[in-house]
This record gives C-alpha cells, structure tokens and sequence, in this order.
C-alpha cells in the first residue's frame, strides 16, 4: 500500500511500486484529466506537481511519491490561487483548440508562475518549451501566462 | 543551560551517535579499498593509464554534463532541450528540473531522456554551481590536472575520486545508458583498473611535476575522524561545563 496526498486528501493505493503515477491517477483513481501523451517524459501532456514541483508522471513510479503532495489538473484552479488565475487567464484568451496538452500546459504554467511571478518572454518560452502543443497554440499559450502574471501579481 | 548551548549540545549529541552509524553502514555495503600509490611508481605508466581515462571522461555520457554551463545532450554534444539550467544544487531551476523528465531509470524507448534512483527519487544531476567540475576544452595534462586538484575536483582525495568513479551510480550510468546512446570506449571493469594503475603510479599528469606520494584518505575515514572528534567533545563534558559560566537570561520585565 502506498500512500499520499492528492489533491489535498488522504489517498493510499494498492498497486505495484512501479506503476507510474499516471496509470494510478487515470486507471486505479479514475481521475482521467491528466493524459497520456508521448509516455516517455517528452511532451507534458501528463504534467503534475510533486511537492510543488512540475513532474512528467507517466515515467515517475508511484513508489517515488510515498508521503509527497501530489497536485492534479482537477484541483489546480480550486485550491491553488496561481491556478485559478492561470485557468480564468486561458479562459480569456480561449487558448484551448483540440485541448490534449492543456491539462499539462496549465500545470506548467502554474509551476512556472510560481517560481517566477513576473516572467519575461524569454522566460515563458523557456519554461513551456518542455510542454508541446500539436495544434500549435503556442502564442495564445504565452499570452495567457503573460496575463495571469500580471493578474496575480 | 541555555536554550541556545542546550540546542548545541543537543546537535553535536546526535551527530556523535549518527556519524558512527553512516561510517559502520559503509564499512559493511562498500568493499571499498582504495589504492595506495606504489613505492616504485612508473610515470609512463600512469601517464598511458590517464591518456585511457580520458577517452572516457571526454566522452558525451560524462562531458554532457561536466560543463561550465548548462548540460549538453546525446551522443553529439548538442545543447539540451528543453533548455534547461544547471542551477545551485545542479539539479535545475524550477519550473524545468532535471527531476521533471529524468525519473528513476532509463525508458525502453529510444530518444526518452534517461533516469536514475537515488534513494527510491529521481537522482539525476550534473555537478552544483559552486564546483561546475568542466572538463570541455581540456585535454591531456589540463584535464587531469582538474580532475586530480581538490580545488576543481570536488574536494576529492585521490582515494575518494576512485571511490566515486568505482562506486557512484551515474558514473555506472554511463555504461547502462539505455537504447540509443553510445557506450563509453572501454568497458567499466578496464575504465576502473586504469584509474587504479593512474593512482598506484603516482597520478602524473606531465613528464615533469613531482609524483604524488599518498592516496589521502577516504570519505569513511574522514567521517571516521569527524566522529571521534564529535565524541571527544561530548565525552569531554566541555558544553556542560561552559554553560556555568554563562549569565542567566534574565526575566522578562
């Protein structure tokens, strides 16, 4: 049994140490707004925070989170202030087109804002140039992080 | 006592009764003995050892990291992506760690970037700020200077640099790198018995500068040392004793 928050909560599960937190989000939890995307920790679709910081959870066994805080994209904009500015700015910009990366790309952004409260371009386009977008919403991406920056500021 | 020399006392307490611990837990996982410098030391042999040592240590799967900036990637040297920074602890830069992507061991799958455990965590990391440990651009008698200095080489003794490269788990790494990169040119068996010959040769670098004499001590014996000191305190009785003369805080009015 492996144990941890999630989301804020309590959570233990029965699953072999090595199952990578994104098959226990999606399979065992049935908390599905994390994807799947490239599932070897190159595109971000499956983005969570461990601790606060940004991991790729479809490469990251479940053991490795015993007694950490996860947080999901379910939760990101209820509890989390920088989240919910993050989400209300994609609102506006209505950044989402096919909207697959999106779960991974706010996390990011959400990561990102909190290490770095006043971002310059650069920093943007360092930052969310680990979370791809086969859409290519990429502009409207930068400008809605731009905007949650300034409306959190 | 004060509630400052009791915190002391405290500490150095438990760091006496932990040292001992982390040094008996080695003594019995680490088979490590290093090796000494020998009384008859052939400098061409350990030149031609170290001229082997570097075909390895120039390769990507050790220089890609072992830079003045931020790491390099595959088996061309090229800048990593996403572009990431190195960092205080050379673990990264929040939001892009190296514990972002790189997670507890090597994908199936080529072109994934690799993983390592540390202690159950994703381990990965290239050496902190403060010792950048670059060897781009050296060669030869420059490279090994910087590797063999104390000042450059992370405060290692000769000893304690073969115990690393004989012992620590990304050093292994680079001969279990996962599918798609090329291995170092020599398998990690020679790789170590050529850092055996450097050392027992005297560790030369050049045709002309003294050889060196002693191995220095290992981490074990200077955490030994650091215990019994600890101990030598404690047992001493001497934060006991300070604290009689200390003046009693006074109450508050």
């Amino acid at each position: 049994m492996i144990s941890f928050q999630l989301n804020g909560q309590p959570q233990s599960v029965d699953v072999p140490d090595d199952m990578p937190v994104l098959w226990v989000l999606r399979d065992t939890l049935g908390m599905t707004g994390t994807k799947f995307g490239c599932g070897i920790a190159v595109c971000g679709a499956c983005t969570v925070h461990v601790d606060g910081q940004q991991r790729r959870s479809c490469v990251l066994p479940v053991s490795s989170i015993a007694g950490q805080s996860i947080s999901t994209i379910e939760a990101i904009g209820e509890q989390d202030a920088v989240g919910r500015a993050v989400q209300e700015a994609w609102v506006r910009h209505d950044v989402v087109q096919c909207g697959y990366c999106q779960s991974g790309q706010i996390m990011a952004a959400v990561a990102l804002l909190k290490a770095n409260k006043r971002p310059s371009d650069a920093d943007i386009d360092q930052a969310m140039s680990a979370n791809l977008c086969r859409c290519g919403t990429y502009a409207r991406i930068h400008a809605a992080v731009l905007d949650a920056a300034k409306s959190i500021a | 006592m004060t509630q400052k020399m009791s915190s002391l006392c405290l500490h150095v307490a438990i760091c006496a009764a932990w040292l001992p611990l982390s040094v008996t837990a080695a003594g019995n996982t680490g088979a490590f003995q290093p090796t000494q410098v020998s009384p008859t030391p052939s400098r061409n042999a350990g030149l031609s050892a170290f001229a082997q040592m570097e075909r390895v240590l120039l390769h990507p799967r050790c220089v890609n990291c072992h830079v003045p900036g931020s790491p390099l990637q595959g088996d061309f040297k090229r800048l990593h992506y996403p572009p990431v920074q190195r960092g205080v602890d050379g673990r990264g830069v929040a939001p892009l760690q190296c514990a972002t992507c790189h997670s507890t061991k090597n994908s199936p799958l080529a072109n994934a970037p690799p993983g390592l455990e540390a202690d159950g965590k994703p381990g990965w990391h290239m050496p902190p700020a403060h010792m950048k440990m670059s060897w781009i651009g050296l060669s030869g008698p420059s490279l090994c200077k910087v590797f063999r200095d104390p000042k450059t080489n992370g405060k290692r003794s000769l000893a304690m640099l073969e115990e690393h490269m004989a012992t620590d788990h990304l050093v292994f790494w680079a001969w279990e790198p996962g599918p798609g990169r090329q291995l170092p040119p020599m398998d990690k068996p020679t790789f170590d018995e050529q850092i055996r010959i450097w050392i027992r040769n005297g560790a030369p670098c050049d045709s002309h500068e003294p050889l060196v004499k002693s191995a220095g001590r290992t981490r074990a014996e200077i955490n030994a040392d650091a215990a019994k000191g600890l101990r030598a305190v404690v047992d001493s009785g001497i934060l006991m004793n300070n604290t009689s003369n200390t003046t009693p805080a006074r109450s508050l009015p």
